[in-house]
């Protein structure tokens, strides 16, 4: 009874299943990953699910809810949409309402924001001169809403060690796990 | 399914999936409401300056002041997948410059459980009706609409248009002095 | 004089390796342990020769399938999305249609077979004789049903024989697996199956 009996089903694989144990673990993250990439695809958005992080939305969002994005090049902007976007020198994407739109001739569109729980628009928030967004900083547009699905997310976030001991442990079990 | 841990795991992972499924079959109930209604709206006061706008370009802007009334019941939009509406009051137009103006002047949420009928006299906007340049001088064709935002517990964010609009005609010429 | 050798045989298999000890509530391990052994008897001490094919044919679709979604990554990393759609959309759809091959593969062409093993004419004169071996353990429940199934090179024909008893006659109360209560049975049928031939 060693401590190590865990590896006793990986001593007993022979090479072909070895492999298809690191293929097994492959399949799981590749299985992941494509329907993210699928995603992205069928939305248009780069970045198609979103976590709340923050909570000027309130009482609409709360930290941890989950938004599903839809960023299609034909559908226009307007006033009252939920947009999530990015401001050049910030990692993080921005989720708020459009409060202003004004739209030439040729579409160029150039709109402000405001989040439900703040008390100003964003203009505060924006790149040093910066008085409107625009179609390019657009990462999507709010379309549906399932609340608290991204808690695991906002506690990854905030104990990074959470994090990697998680993915640690998943990866060790499926490796040594056989099929 | 002999220890403790495995029980626990396995009572989890029921929950969680019998929970999925209410979540969709509340969403489903839901998804084909039109959530329409009439709004009754109208204008008192109408009158348009020409002063500087600090809050973006610092160059001379239309400014314009109105009060109105607004008379909705929102109560039968309320079902058991509404968690909160956002009410905005739309000021739409077109410019010279631009095709598509669209500027919010009023907003406010009303959560469940909070009064759905709105009966509002000579109300005040809450934001600065801003054109972008000069374009609300004798401008005759301004359309006033209120939209609402449907943020369901889970689900998609329709915006709905009410029904029932009103015209401002903005004065030819400019205020002077505070009003 | 054959019979002592298979003995010789037994003994020395079973001085290489130390017991095998599983977590007896794990069906999974039970199943697995149980596979091996009937493995053993066929491979390690009947010195059958084992064929790859069916495994391999599943790691050629998981590797491909991988293959796809490393590419995307890939190709996603130098060219940023929306420049890179059409290639993820193929890269998405190639790898979602390999999935329902592998399904496919694994419910129609191994059937849960876990073993081919191909018995070579000692004159090497006559094609070889195919043994087939497939089990099947429900999750909470104990019964693991081993069938073997046998094609006479020569004559191609096809004979099966299956047997279902608990799990619990196989091993003991710490989980460790008893090979020698388990040996018997497997030898058992496959004697059966290649005597019925000789019959014939």
């Amino acid at each position: 009874m060693g401590a190590l009996d865990f590896l006793d089903d990986v001593r007993r694989m022979n090479k072909r299943q070895l492999y298809y144990q690191v293929l097994n673990f492959g399949m799981i993250v590749s299985s992941a990953l494509m329907i993210w990439k699928g995603l992205m695809v069928v939305t248009g958005s780069e970045s198609p699910i979103v976590v709340v992080l923050s909570g000027s939305m309130e009482p609409a969002f709360h930290r941890g809810d989950l938004l599903l994005l839809t960023n299609y090049k034909e559908e226009p902007i307007r006033v009252g949409e939920i947009v999530v976007f990015k401001i050049e020198g910030r990692d993080i994407p921005i989720v708020h309402r459009v409060l202003k739109v004004h739209e030439k001739v040729d579409g160029k569109i150039k709109f402000l924001t405001k989040g439900d729980n703040n008390s100003v628009d964003d203009r505060g928030l924006y790149a040093k001169g910066q008085l409107w967004l625009e179609k390019k900083d657009v990462v999507g547009r709010a379309k549906a809403y399932l609340p608290y699905a991204g808690i695991v997310t906002i506690l990854m976030n905030d104990y990074p060690k959470f994090k990697y001991a998680i993915l640690a442990f998943l990866g060790i079990f499926v490796l040594t796990h056989r099929e | 399914m002999n220890s403790f841990t495995s029980r626990l795991n396995s009572l989890f992972a029921f929950t969680l999936s019998v929970m999925a499924a209410l979540t969709f079959g509340c969403f489903l109930t839901t998804v084909f409401n039109d959530n329409l209604r009439p709004v009754e709206l109208s204008v008192g006061k109408v009158s348009v300056k020409n002063v500087p706008d600090y809050s973006a370009d610092r160059d001379k802007s239309d400014l314009g002041f109105i009060t109105f009334d607004l008379f909705t019941d929102l109560s039968p939009i309320f079902n058991w997948n509404v968690k909160q509406l956002f009410l905005y009051l739309t000021a739409e137009y077109e410019t010279k410059d631009h095709t598509l103006n669209q500027v919010v002047l009023w907003d406010k949420i009303i959560e469940r459980g909070d009064n759905t009928i709105l009966d509002l006299r000579k109300a005040n906007t809450k934001y600065y009706f801003w054109d972008y340049g000069n374009g609300l001088k004798g401008n005759q064709n301004v359309t006033l609409t209120l939209s609402w935002n449907v943020i369901p517990n889970a689900g998609t964010l329709p915006k709905v248009r009410g029904f029932g609009s009103h015209k401002i005609v903005f004065p030819e010429q400019y205020t002077a002095g505070r009003f | 004089m054959w019979i002592n050798t298979t003995e010789n045989c037994v003994c020395k298999v079973v001085m290489d390796e130390k017991p095998v000890k599983i977590d007896k509530w794990d069906s999974g391990a039970l199943k697995n342990a149980l596979d091996d052994g009937a493995k053993k008897v066929l491979i390690d001490i009947l010195g059958y020769k084992e064929s790859h094919a069916l495994m391999d044919g599943r790691l050629l679709i998981c590797t491909i399938a991988i293959g796809f979604a490393m590419f995307a990554l890939i190709w996603d990393y130098f060219h940023p999305f929306p420049l890179s759609r059409n290639v993820l959309m193929l890269c998405v759809i190639s790898y979602f249609i390999l999935m329902g091959v592998l399904t496919f593969y694994l419910s129609y062409v191994e059937r849960g077979i876990f073993l081919v093993a191909l018995e070579q004419d000692r004159a090497m004169m006559e094609p070889d004789n195919t043994w087939k071996l497939s089990s099947t353990l429900r999750k909470y429940d104990d019964v693991y049903s081993l069938t073997i199934s046998y094609t006479d090179g020569k004559t191609k024909q096809e004979r099966s024989a299956s047997t279902s008893k608990c799990v619990a006659s196989y091993f003991d109360e710490n989980g460790v697996f008893c090979f020698d209560l388990f040996q018997p049975i497997v030898e058992a049928m496959r004697q059966d199956l290649a005597l019925d031939k000789k019959i014939q």
